[in-house]
């Protein structure tokens, strides 16, 4: 068997056609359309662990990690999707501009793979440190936050790491979307020879910063998308105040510059669709597309994905698309409840060996099959060290967190439990033990601070309500039906203690 | 308008903390403000849109004081 697996990072769902779009523009994205149309189209998908490397360790090894600890490297005791396909003599590769993987706070998730391709420069990859002053460069005008004190200082993460790395981008095929889906078809091309093979593909498009060439930089605008007023990679937080505070133009640009960057990812895309199609590889090769969130682009006065935005459906509720030769149920909605997690195991079962998939994943091929009609009545997601949120598909449950009580931080490294991206430091506090329900082996355990995302419990009816703009507050038993079914998942997971306390659920706790 | 303050929940000490919530302006506690370098080398305000770095929270908000009289 032959499996596809792609991940276009943070897809806004509502901009695909096939998902009912609620967006003014018209949004094209035919090779999408064209290849939902011939796969099982997922309704009521949910991210579990966010943002970016939480969502692959759910992808890769099936565990929900947000419980536990944040954003961190695959651990020891993990065993990934690549790792379990070597031993079935199947031929893997990662193909990736998602420089997350090999970056500060990340570890262990290229290595196993046969074979990987990194695409260089996206957002702050520490690629090149020419032009030495990036003001000189035409986009600089455009970054959405300055720099404190030095625009060229030696810190982490500094925003002119991507006026240095496309500095030299004229044409479209210099954007990562188009290397990323060229070098995806020329290895579909190029590989023919191998029986069974595992191609994983992360594009970080259509993740900011939303940088375009033409044509699609002025695609749904009839601004100069070039103007220096105007930034393509807009900061996170409230739309009306601070460092994020965007005007109705402003942001319709930043709206405009999204849409334009689907659009070119669509039409690089469909050159992996063109090649399934030349080598008639679809009746023996299984096709797994989705996204691990979304981007506020100003819903509920929110841009991007900040830290102390409730995680509306805008960010959670993901695109999902199986394509399987033999599956019954290829080609129709499925309106099941699944999780990015469950990613895990229906990639293993694939190549028959669901038995090596993680502790919390369920294989989606017996929905598929037509086999059952649900695996999974709850879905949990969230960010480590915030509320925590859960799902029957009909309602959704945001569950808030008491920022004064802090949590734990679980991991055989000592992470930095906030700033991902910096070099860790030493925790001389850290205990160990056995602390994981899921794993036989000691891991550190260190306190970090919690942080609100609000103050109340928010309860949507998200079948009536998609866009979860009426809070429901005159339903108590509703509210308190999904508080149940939240602290049930969480004693499902055997979830650490101290979650219960800071959640203020000690006294709904079952065990 | 009063001011608009915010700071990343990692970057400031209990008492930094204290401090900032008594001020005479609206302050937002992040859990990251996406500048991991310079948030990692020291103090670190963001004061109406404006990053500012600087010895102390304490200072920061003195000449943030000073420069709003």
């Amino acid at each position: 068997m032959k499996l596809l697996f792609v991940s276009i990072d943070s897809l806004n769902r509502h901009f695909l056609d096939v998902y009912d779009p609620n967006v003014d523009l018209d949004v094209e994205t035919e090779n999408l359309d064209r290849f939902a149309e011939r796969s099982a189209v997922f309704d009521a998908h949910y991210a579990g662990s966010l943002p970016c490397m939480p969502a692959r360790r759910e992808w890769l090894t099936g565990t929900q990690e947000f419980l536990w600890r944040p954003w961190g490297p695959i651990e020891p005791f993990d065993t990934s999707v690549p790792r379990a396909l070597r031993a079935e003599d199947v031929i893997t590769e990662l193909i990736t501009d998602h420089y997350h993987y090999f970056q500060h706070g990340s570890g262990g998730y290229y290595e196993d793979f046969n074979g990987f391709e990194f695409i260089r420069g996206h957002e702050y990859d520490a690629w090149k440190t020419t032009p030495r002053e990036p003001s000189s460069s035409p986009i600089h005008d455009q970054l959405g936050f300055a720099v404190p004190d030095d625009p060229s200082g030696f810190g982490y993460l500094n925003p002119v790491q991507y006026v240095r790395n496309a500095d030299g981008f004229d044409q479209e095929r210099d954007s990562f979307a188009p290397k990323v889906f060229s070098e995806t078809a020329d290895w579909l091309r190029r590989n023919e020879k191998w029986d069974d093979w595992f191609l994983y593909v992360d594009s970080f498009d259509v993740h900011e910063p939303f940088h375009l060439p033409e044509p699609y930089a002025s695609m749904y605008t009839d601004e100069d998308p070039r103007d220096p007023e105007l930034t393509f990679w807009p900061p996170y937080g409230r739309t009306d105040r601070g460092e994020s505070e965007l005007s109705e133009r402003e942001l319709d640009f930043v709206r405009s510059q999204f849409a334009g960057k689907l659009t070119m990812t669509d039409r690089w895309f469909g050159r992996v669709l063109d090649v399934l199609d030349d080598r008639n590889l679809w009746e023996e090769t299984v096709v797994v597309v989705t996204s691990d969130h979304g981007f506020y682009l100003g819903e509920h006065g929110w841009v991007g994905k900040p830290f102390e935005a409730p995680l509306y459906n805008v960010l959670a509720h993901t695109p999902l698309f199986i394509w399987h030769p033999d599956a019954a149920r290829t080609g129709e909605r499925i309106e099941a409840l699944t999780a990015a997690v469950d990613l895990n195991a229906t990639l293993l079962d694939v190549f028959g060996i669901v038995e090596e998939s993680g502790p919390h994943s369920r294989s989606l091929l017996p929905l598929l099959d037509g086999e059952v009609d649900a695996v999974r009545d709850w879905a949990l997601y969230g960010y480590w060290g915030s509320s925590v949120n859960v799902t029957d598909s009909k309602y959704t449950y945001l569950h808030p967190c008491n920022a004064e009580i802090g949590s734990f931080c679980h991991s055989t490294r000592m992470i930095n439990p906030h700033s991902w991206f910096t070099p860790p430091k030493p925790r001389p506090d850290a205990a160990s033990g056995e602390f994981l329900p899921y794993a036989e082996v000691p891991v550190w355990r260190y306190a970090a601070p919690s942080y609100a995302r609000h103050s109340e419990p928010l309860l949507f009816d998200v079948e009536e309500d998609p866009w979860q703009e009426k809070r429901l507050t005159s339903d108590p038993d509703e509210s308190d039906r999904m508080c149940d079914l939240l602290v049930a998942a969480l004693d499902e997971l055997e979830t650490p203690s101290h979650q219960y306390d800071r959640l203020n659920l000690a006294s709904r706790r079952t065990e | 308008m009063p001011r608009y303050v915010e700071y990343c929940r990692t970057n400031v000490t209990a008492d930094a903390r204290t401090t900032l919530a008594k001020l005479d302006a609206t302050v937002v506690e992040k859990c990251c403000l996406r500048r991991c370098g310079a948030c990692n080398a020291g103090p670190f305000l963001i004061i109406d849109g404006e990053p500012r770095r600087g010895e102390s929270h304490a200072a920061l908000v003195k000449t943030h004081r000073l420069k709003s009289e």
